[in-house]
């Protein structure tokens, strides 16, 4: 199966940002929340609001991941891990999964949350992009 | 999204969005994703889209 998406404009460049549905396992809440596709990021990384929205309380999180992103700052950048669902769906068409996603506050805010190569990227048989076509597929 | 990012940017900078159902407006926007997510459900998002808008557009590297 194929998901087709359209990348999103941003003058002359082409982004693909994708809208996910991130529904907490606890409690079923959900939400849809576009974030960037990155191979180039380990992980999924998520705004820690997105997880207040959810119900989910980070205060009861001991664990804190640390990550690093190109810039040249040496302090590394701190989320909490938690397990959602997120649903991809196009045209009638959906996929869930049970995903690792860190929740941070320290999201560049000239930035977009990361859906990367754990969590997200690996559940797809092949992800790719064509900006000519101004589009990018997920296939499962 | 059916919008550009760069005209977002100049409305809602650094801001919570919620669009409608095809993604090609903007219905709510808030300084606190949990108050634009509650005023997108009363506005009749069964599940409310959220973005939270970059407050200015660097070409990304990573």
């Amino acid at each position: 199966m194929k998901f087709k998406f359209k990348t999103t404009n941003a003058g002359n460049d082409k982004i693909p940002l994708l809208e996910v549905i991130v529904t907490n396992p606890d409690n079923n809440k959900k939400v849809a929340y576009t974030a960037l596709v990155d191979s180039g990021a380990f992980m999924n990384v998520f705004h820690s609001d997105i997880a207040r929205v959810l119900g989910i309380d980070l205060s009861k999180i001991k664990r804190v991941t640390e990550f690093g992103g190109v810039g040249t700052d040496s302090s590394s950048l701190k989320g909490k891990p938690y397990i959602v669902k997120l649903m991809v769906a196009s045209k009638g068409k959906s996929f869930s999964f049970d995903s690792y996603v860190l929740f941070s506050d320290d999201i560049n805010p000239k930035g977009d949350p990361l859906l990367g190569r754990q969590g997200f990227i690996d559940q797809f048989a092949k992800v790719e992009l064509s900006l000519r076509n101004s589009s990018f597929f997920l296939y499962i | 999204m059916n919008l550009d990012i760069k005209r977002l940017i100049k409305n809602y900078g650094g801001k919570w969005v919620a669009f409608n159902d095809s993604s090609s407006r903007v219905i709510v926007s808030g300084k606190r994703a949990e108050k634009v997510f509650d005023e997108a459900k009363k506005k009749g998002s069964k599940i409310p889209k959220l973005y939270k808008v970059p407050t200015e557009y660097l070409p990304y590297i990573g």
